[in-house]
C-alpha cells in the first residue's frame, strides 16, 4: 500500500506538531507493508528533523514537487493542493492513501472526488462549539465516512457523540515518543533538584509563574532551573510579559540568577538529553488551556525520560495521572511558586517514588508498536492486524439493492490487497441498474438480501464459480425464496436458526449448506465503562413499526418493574413514528396504538418521568454506556442486532419470545417479559456485576465483525 | 401595539430572506459603504438568499443635505435587489434614546411584514441598534457587520459610549462580520469571542457598463497620461499628495524625466458620499492648490458618480493613486475602491498602512511611504513608462464577492434550517389539528383564536411575578412564578414546548449538591459522558430557536467543566450571588 503523508506544518521548525509529525513518520517506518513518501508544505532548509525520519521514507519537499511538476510555487497552499497532487500522481503514481494534517488541506481533499475515498484525516481538539458554524472538513468527511485520527479517547468520544462521527472510523493515536533503548540513563545530581520547562515562550505556559519562581529560589543551592526555550510567540501582543522575559534573559546571561540554565534553540536531540537530566518538568499552563482535552506530546516525552510532571489539575491530567497523583496544581487558587517550591523539595520522599512509578505507567501506554498497530488500523481501514483474509487471491462480486448492513465488512475488505471486489447495483429489490452479469474472473458471487439479485444469479450461474445468498427476514415472506434455483446456491447465511428451519421446511435446502451467522457486530467498539447511572437504566432501541416492536410491551414490563422497584427508567432511542411516512401515514390503526402509547408514558403514575426519548443517532457505543439493560419486545425479528450490541456492551438482555430468540439469546428469552423481573433487580444489586457484564460482553464475542469476515471466506 | 405582539407566539418567518439594514445606500448614495452594501446584497442573492435591504428608518431624508423636494419610492429594485427606505416621523426635540425606540418600532414593523429569519445589520451601533431589537422581537437571528470604527474620530466621551454600544451589539450578535485582521484583532481586544467573527472582506466586482461616449477630451485631458482618485475627499484620504505627485511628475527632477500626466478626481466631501451636491470645501482647497503649483489644467475634477457610470471614470485612467493619511481608522479599516479598481485591471498605489498592505498582497498593489511624494513619483514613473499590463484577478483569484461571504453563508444556512424546522413544527401542527377534526381549509380566525393579551397573567407578565424559568440543578429560593424542573427525561420536551422566558443551568447550585438531582447531572460537562453533553448541546440548540434567554449559574471553572465549551459562547455565565436580572421587557417599561 502507497502512503503519504502530508501536513500543513513547516518541518524546518521545532515544535509540538512537528515533533508529532517526525513520530508519524516513525511509527509508519515499522509498518513493512506500507510504501510511505512524507510531503512537505515547504522546501526543505533546515534538515534538523528529517534527519531522523527512518531511511525507508522518501522524502519529497515542495522544492522537489515544483520541479518534478513543472509548476512555479514555493509551498503547497491549499488553493493549488489538489491540482499539484494530481500532476504529481501522473509523473509518480498514484496514492493509495493520503494521511492528512490540516483543515485547509483536508478541506480540499475532500471536496475532490478523486481523492475522497483515499483520504485519513488527523483531527487535533476537534470539540464543537455552538456559536460556531461547523468547520467544513468535518461535514465533508462525516458525509464520505473518512477515517479520522484523534489523540485520546475523549476526543474519540466527543467525535462520535458531539459530531455524529461512526466509532468504527475514528482511531486513537495519542502523542507518540521513541524510546530507542540505546540512551545511557541519565545522571542525576543527587544534592540538587532540577525543574526543567522545554518548549515555546508563551505567556500562557505559566512562563510568567516560572520567572517569579526562579527569582524566588535564586539563593537556594538545592534547586535548579533549567530553560530549554523554543521561539518566543505573541511578542507583540503581550510586550509587558516579553519585558519581563528579556530582563530575566540578561539577569541569566550576565550571572545574575546563577541557578537558572537558558538554552535556545538547541537541536532535539540535545533538548531530549537535558530534559532527561531534569528530576520535575514545568507543564503548567494558564488557566485558558484547562478545558484542553488533547494530551500534549511533550508531557510524554517527560514521562519517558523518567521526569515527573508536575501538571494542572484538570479532568484530563487526573483521567491520565489518576486523582491521587501528587503534582497536581490548582492554578486557580493559592500561591503557585510557593506550591512549586514545596514540590520540589519532595524529591526522594513517598510522594515523588509514588510518581515516579505512575508516570512508568503512562509512558508504557504510549509504547510504539502499540501505537503502530493504531495507526495501521486508521491507514489500512482495519484493525485486521496485518493479517490476511485469504491465503490466495479472491474475486467477489456483490450483487444487492442495499449495502447498509455490509458497511463495516466493505471497509474491511477492501483494506485487503488479496481481495478484488466488484459491485453490481440493483435499483430495488427486483431491478438491477444495469443487466446484471458474472464477469470473466469472478470466483464468488454474494447475493446481499434473496431477492431478485438471487433468483438471476442462481438461474445464470458460470461454471466455477461460488454462489453465496444472505437472507434477512423480510425476503422469507415474499416469493422470491420460491423462485431461487437453491440447487445452484452453495452457501446460504441465514441469521438465526428460525430461518434456517424455515427454508429447510419450505424449500427443502441442504440444511449442510445453510450458515447462521447473525449480523455481525463492532464488538471491540463496544466495550466501554458503564456510567454511574447505568445500573438502574433500561433500553430499548427502534420502536418502529408497532407491530414489530410493541412499544407498549417494553412499557409493561417498565411499569411492572417499577411497580416493585422504583429506581428503575427506560431510555427509548428511536425515530419517532411521524417522521416515518410509511409508519404513520399507512395504517390510521397503527397510529392510533401509539398515539395511545405515548399517552399513556406521560399518564401511567407508574411510568411518568421515567421515560427518556433519546434522539436517533449513529452513537450507539456511546449512548449504551449509560443503559444496563437492554429489552427486545418485538413479536418478530432477524436477529435484532441491538440486542446483540447491547450485550456486547454489557447489558444485561430481557428478550421477548420471538421466533428464533430462543437459539441467540436462550437463557434470557420470556415467554412473558415479566418473569425477568427478579433477575433484573437481582442482577443490578449484584456487587460482582461487572464481572457479570464482562460474561456477558464474551458470550457476544463470536459476533465480531472480524470472524464474521474470516469466516465468509471460508464458506 | 407592541405588547400585542409580544404576547401572542412569535410569527412565522421566511427561512432564506435576510434583511439587510443599513446606514445609507443606492441609488442616494455611492461611497464605499454603499458599494460594498449592493455587492454583498448581489452575492446573496446569486447564492440564493432573498435580500432585502433596508436603509436606516429616516434615509435618506435625514442625510445633511439631502434636499427635501427629492421624490423618494420608498421600494426599488436595484440590479434586481430590492431596497427598502422606511420613513420616521420627525420628533421634535427627541432625545436619542426616544429616536433610537421610534426607529425599533418602524423596523419591527417592517420586519413583521416582511417576515426575514435573519437580520444583518451593517455599522455603525446607531443602524444596528434598532435592528438588533427589532429582530429579537420577531425572533429573527440576528448579525452584525462590523464595518469601521466611526467612533474613532469623535471626542472622547463620545467615542467612548460608542465603542462600549459597539461592543453590546457585537456581543449580542450570533455573529459579527468585519473586514481584515486588523478590524478582527480590535474587536477580539474589546472582548468577542474570537471564534464568533469573521472575516468578510472586500472583494473583486464584477466590472460595470462602460459609456464608450466619454473620452478622455470630455473631462478636459489631453495629456499622454492620466492618473486617477475616485472617492470621498475626506481630510484623511491625502487627495492633496496626488496634486503634489502630478505637479512634481510634470516638472520632472534630478533622477526624474518629465512626464505629461494629469489627475482626474471624482468624488466629493458631501455626507454618506451623497450624490448631486455641488462643489464643497476640500475641492476647492485642491483646486486652490493646483493653481499655487501652476497645474490647475492638469488636474481634473468630478462630482460625486452614481455607482451605475462609474466604471467609465476608472477605464480612462492608467492607474489609481489612493494617498491615506495615517490615522487610527486609516489603520484599521480597509478601502473598497483598490478592489473595484483592479477589477477594471488598474495598477493601484497605495499608502503603506496595515489595511492596504493586505489588499496590496491580494491584487499586487504597489505601496509607498506615506506622504512621500518623490518616492511615489519614482514608481509611477517607472510603471507608467515601462509597466506591464495588469492581468486582471479573476473568478479563479479566492477574491470574488462569493469567496468572501462563505462564513456568511455558512450561518445563514444554519438559520435557514433552524427555520425550515421551525416552521414544519407550526404548520405540521395546523395540519394535523385541521385533518384530525375533518376540516380541509383553515378555521376562521374569530373561532380560532383567543386573544391572551386580555389575560391578566399574559398582559402584565414580568411586572406580576417575573418569566417563565426552567432551571437544571437544585432548589433555591427564588421569586420566580413558575420554574419548571427539568429533568434528562423532560430537558428537551420541556424547552420545545413551554412559553420561552430564561433556561438556568445552575452549575454553582449542582456542584453543592448531593442526592438524586446531582447523579442525574453528575457528568455534566465533563470528558466522561459525551451523551449528556450531547444532550445539553440539544436544549441549548433548541433554547436558543425558540429564543429562550440561556444563563448558567457559575463560576464554572474549565478545569472542572471542559467541555463547558461547547456552549459556553451562547450562555450567559452570572454569578450566584447576584440577584439574576429580570428579563428587560422593552414594551411595558
Amino acid at each position: 500500500m502507497k502512503v503519504a503523508i502530508l501536513a500543513e506544518q513547516n518541518f524546518n521548525l521545532i515544535d509540538g506538531s512537528t515533533i508529532w509529525l517526525l513520530n508519524v513518520c516513525k511509527l509508519m517506518g515499522r509498518l513493512p507493508d506500507l510504501e510511505v513518501t512524507l510531503l512537505l508544505s515547504h522546501p526543505l532548509i533546515d534538515p534538523i528533523l528529517a534527519a531522523e525520519v527512518p531511511d525507508r521514507l522518501r522524502i519529497v519537499d515542495a522544492a522537489e514537487m515544483a520541479r518534478t511538476t513543472g509548476l512555479g510555487f514555493e509551498r503547497l497552499t491549499a488553493d493549488h493542493l489538489t491540482a499539484i497532487l494530481r500532476r504529481w500522481e501522473a509523473t509518480e503514481g498514484a496514492f493509495d492513501r493520503y494521511f492528512v494534517r490540516g483543515a485547509d488541506y483536508l478541506t480540499v481533499l475532500l471536496e475532490d472526488s478523486r481523492f475522497r475515498p483515499r483520504i485519513v484525516g488527523y483531527a487535533p481538539g476537534a470539540i464543537p462549539d455552538l456559536a460556531v458554524a461547523e468547520p467544513d472538513w468535518l461535514r465533508l468527511g462525516r458525509a464520505a465516512r473518512t477515517p479520522l485520527v484523534v489523540q485520546s479517547e475523549p476526543a474519540k468520544w466527543a467525535m462520535e457523540s458531539l459530531f455524529d462521527y461512526p466509532a468504527h472510523i475514528v482511531h486513537v493515536v495519542p502523542p507518540i515518543v521513541f524510546h530507542d533503548g540505546q540512551e545511557a540513563a541519565p545522571e542525576r545530581d543527587h544534592a540538587k533538584t532540577v525543574l526543567c520547562y522545554s518548549g515555546k515562550i508563551d505567556l500562557h505556559y505559566g512562563i510568567d509563574w516560572l520567572i517569579d519562581l526562579a527569582r524566588r529560589v535564586a539563593d537556594a543551592p538545592d534547586l535548579r532551573i533549567s530553560l530549554i526555550a523554543g521561539k518566543d510567540t505573541w511578542r507583540t501582543r503581550y510586550p509587558e510579559f516579553f519585558a519581563a522575559m528579556d530582563a530575566f534573559r540578561t539577569d541569566v546571561s550576565e550571572g545574575r540568577l546563577g541557578n537558572v540554565d537558558l538554552v535556545t534553540g538547541v537541536p532535539h536531540a540535545e533538548a531530549k538529553s537535558r530534559m532527561a537530566r531534569a528530576d520535575f518538568a514545568w507543564c503548567l499552563r494558564h488557566a485558558r488551556y484547562d478545558d484542553v482535552i488533547e494530551i500534549s506530546t511533550k508531557i510524554v516525552e517527560f514521562c519517558t525520560a523518567g521526569v515527573v510532571p508536575i501538571l494542572n489539575d484538570t479532568a484530563l491530567n487526573r483521567a491520565l495521572f489518576g486523582d491521587d497523583y501528587p503534582y497536581l496544581v490548582d492554578i486557580v487558587s493559592g500561591d503557585v511558586e510557593a506550591r512549586m517550591i514545596d514540590m520540589l523539595r519532595s524529591k526522594g520522599g513517598h510522594a515523588h517514588r509514588r510518581a515516579l512509578a505512575r508516570i512508568a505507567e503512562v509512558a508504557a501506554q504510549f509504547s510504539a508498536d502499540r501505537l503502530a498497530g493504531s495507526l495501521a488500523a486508521a491507514i489500512r481501514g482495519h484493525a485486521g492486524g496485518g493479517v490476511a483474509l485469504v491465503t490466495q487471491r479472491r474475486h467477489v462480486l456483490l450483487a444487492t439493492h442495499d449495502p447498509k448492513f455490509l458497511r463495516s465488512f466493505l471497509d474491511r475488505v477492501r483494506g485487503d490487497a488479496s481481495i478484488r471486489l466488484e459491485q453490481e447495483t440493483w435499483r430495488t429489490t427486483t431491478t438491477p441498474e444495469n443487466p446484471p452479469s458474472v464477469p470473466a474472473g469472478v470466483d464468488t458471487v454474494f447475493c446481499e438480501w434473496a431477492c431478485e439479485n438471487a433468483v438471476w444469479h442462481s438461474r445464470n450461474k458460470r461454471p466455477g464459480t461460488k454462489l453465496v445468498v444472505r437472507l434477512h427476514r423480510f425476503e422469507a415472506f415474499r416469493d422470491f425464496p420460491k423462485r431461487v434455483e437453491w440447487g445452484a446456491v452453495d452457501a446460504l447465511i441465514v441469521v438465526s436458526d428460525h430461518f434456517r428451519d424455515l427454508m429447510v421446511q419450505q424449500f427443502g435446502i441442504d440444511p449442510a449448506r445453510i450458515h447462521v451467522r447473525p449480523q455481525y457486530i463492532d464488538w471491540h467498539q463496544l466495550r466501554r465503562q458503564k456510567l454511574p447511572g447505568s445500573r438502574f437504566t433500561l433500553g430499548l432501541v427502534g420502536i418502529n413499526p408497532f407491530g414489530h416492536k410493541r412499544f407498549d410491551r417494553a412499557l409493561d414490563f417498565l411499569a411492572a418493574l417499577r411497580a416493585q422497584d422504583p429506581r428503575f427508567r427506560l431510555v427509548v432511542r428511536s425515530v419517532m413514528p411521524w417522521k416515518i411516512d410509511w409508519v404513520w401515514n399507512r395504517d390510521s390503526e397503527e397510529r392510533a396504538k401509539f398515539v395511545e402509547v405515548f399517552r399513556r408514558v406521560q399518564s401511567d403514575p407508574l411510568l411518568a418521568g421515567a421515560v427518556r426519548f433519546d434522539p436517533a443517532g449513529p452513537d450507539m457505543e456511546e449512548w449504551f454506556r449509560g443503559i444496563g439493560c437492554i429489552l427486545s419486545s418485538s413479536d418478530s425479528e432477524g436477529c435484532h442486532t441491538s440486542v446483540m450490541e447491547g450485550m456486547a456492551a454489557g447489558c444485561y438482555p430481557v428478550v421477548h419470545d420471538w421466533p428464533g430468540a430462543r437459539s441467540l439469546f436462550g437463557p434470557y428469552v420470556h415467554a412473558d417479559m415479566r418473569d425477568a423481573i427478579p433477575e433484573v433487580i437481582a442482577f443490578a444489586d449484584r456487587s460482582d456485576c461487572s464481572e457479570a457484564r464482562e460474561q456477558i460482553s464474551q458470550s457476544m464475542r463470536g459476533h465480531d465483525i472480524d470472524v464474521f469476515t474470516r469466516s465468509f471466506f471460508q464458506l | 401595539m407592541m405588547d400585542r405582539q409580544k404576547d401572542v407566539a412569535r410569527p412565522w418567518r421566511l427561512p432564506r430572506r435576510v434583511a439587510y439594514v443599513v446606514s445609507h445606500a443606492r441609488p442616494w448614495s455611492s461611497n464605499g459603504y454603499a458599494v460594498r452594501t449592493h455587492a454583498m446584497a448581489r452575492a446573496l442573492a446569486a447564492a440564493g438568499r432573498e435580500v432585502i435591504v433596508f436603509t436606516r428608518p429616516g434615509r435618506p431624508w435625514d442625510i445633511e443635505g439631502f434636499s427635501s423636494s427629492t421624490q423618494v419610492d420608498i421600494e426599488r429594485r436595484i440590479d434586481g435587489i430590492r431596497y427598502v427606505c422606511l420613513p420616521l416621523r420627525a420628533i421634535p426635540g427627541a432625545k436619542p434614546s426616544a429616536r433610537l425606540r421610534a426607529m425599533s418600532d418602524v423596523l419591527t414593523e417592517a420586519f413583521y411584514a416582511f417576515r426575514p429569519a435573519a437580520v444583518l445589520a451593517a455599522s455603525n451601533w446607531e443602524t444596528a441598534e434598532p435592528a438588533r431589537r427589532a429582530a429579537g422581537r420577531m425572533g429573527a437571528t440576528f448579525f452584525y457587520e462590523q464595518r469601521g470604527f466611526w467612533e474613532m474620530g469623535e471626542a472622547h466621551g463620545n467615542a467612548d459610549d460608542a465603542a462600549r454600544l459597539e461592543t453590546e451589539i457585537a456581543l449580542a450578535a450570533r455573529a459579527v462580520f468585519t473586514l481584515n485582521g486588523p478590524m478582527r484583532d480590535e474587536l477580539v481586544r474589546r472582548g468577542i469571542p474570537k471564534g464568533r467573527v469573521h472575516l468578510v472582506p472586500n472583494g473583486l466586482s464584477s466590472p460595470g457598463r462602460i459609456d464608450s461616449t466619454l473620452g478622455r477630451a470630455s473631462i478636459g485631458c489631453h495629456s499622454a497620461h492620466l492618473l486617477g482618485y475616485i472617492g470621498s475627499l475626506s481630510a484623511y484620504e491625502g487627495v492633496e499628495t496626488l496634486v503634489d505627485l502630478v505637479a512634481l511628475l510634470r516638472r520632472g527632477g534630478p533622477a526624474l524625466q518629465a512626464l505629461d500626466v494629469d489627475a482626474l478626481v471624482v468624488g466629493s466631501d458631501a455626507p454618506k458620499g451623497l450624490i448631486g451636491t455641488g462643489p464643497g470645501p476640500a475641492e476647492k482647497a485642491l483646486r486652490a492648490r493646483a493653481a499655487r503649483l501652476g497645474i490647475a489644467d492638469h488636474v481634473h475634477f468630478v462630482p460625486q458618480q452614481p455607482e451605475d457610470v462609474i466604471g467609465s471614470y476608472y477605464v480612462l485612467c492608467d492607474a489609481l493613486v489612493m494617498p491615506r493619511r495615517r490615522t487610527p481608522v486609516t489603520e484599521l479599516v480597509p478601502p473598497i475602491k483598490p478592489y473595484t479598481a483592479a477589477s477594471y485591471g488598474l495598477p493601484v498605489f497605495m499608502t503603506d498602512l496595515p489595511p492596504l498592505a493586505e489588499i496590496a498582497a491580494e491584487i499586487r498593489g504597489t505601496l509607498f511611504p506615506e506622504g512621500d511624494v518623490p518616492a511615489l513619483a519614482t514608481l509611477v514613473h517607472r510603471a507608467l513608462t515601462e509597466g506591464q499590463p495588469l492581468a486582471m484577478p479573476g473568478p479563479g483569484s479566492g477574491l470574488t464577492w462569493a469567496d468572501r461571504l462563505r462564513p456568511v453563508l455558512r450561518h445563514l444556512e444554519d438559520v435557514a434550517e433552524a427555520e425550515r424546522s421551525r416552521n414544519e413544527r407550526m404548520f405540521a401542527g395546523l395540519a394535523m389539528s385541521a385533518s384530525a377534526s375533518g376540516e380541509a381549509s383553515m378555521p376562521s380566525p374569530l373561532q380560532d383564536r383567543f386573544d391572551l393579551g386580555i389575560l391578566p397573567a399574559v398582559g402584565l407578565r414580568g411586572q406580576l411575578g417575573g418569566v417563565t424559568e426552567a432551571r437544571i440543578g437544585p432548589e433555591r429560593k427564588v421569586e420566580m412564578a413558575s420554574v419548571t424542573r427539568l429533568t434528562r427525561s423532560n430537558l428537551l420536551d420541556v424547552l420545545a414546548t413551554a412559553e420561552p422566558g430564561r433556561f438556568v443551568i445552575d452549575w454553582a447550585g449542582l456542584k453543592s449538591a448531593k442526592g438524586h438531582e446531582a447523579d442525574e447531572w453528575a457528568g455534566l460537562w465533563s470528558i466522561d459522558d459525551m451523551r449528556l453533553n450531547r444532550q445539553i448541546m440539544d436544549a441549548v440548540r433548541i433554547a436558543m430557536s425558540r429564543g429562550w434567554r440561556l444563563q448558567v449559574i457559575g463560576p464554572v471553572h474549565r478545569s472542572e467543566a471542559p467541555l463547558f465549551r461547547t456552549v459556553a459562547n451562547v450562555m450567559e455565565e452570572v454569578l450566584p450571588e447576584v440577584p439574576l436580572p429580570a428579563v428587560v421587557s422593552e414594551s411595558l417599561s
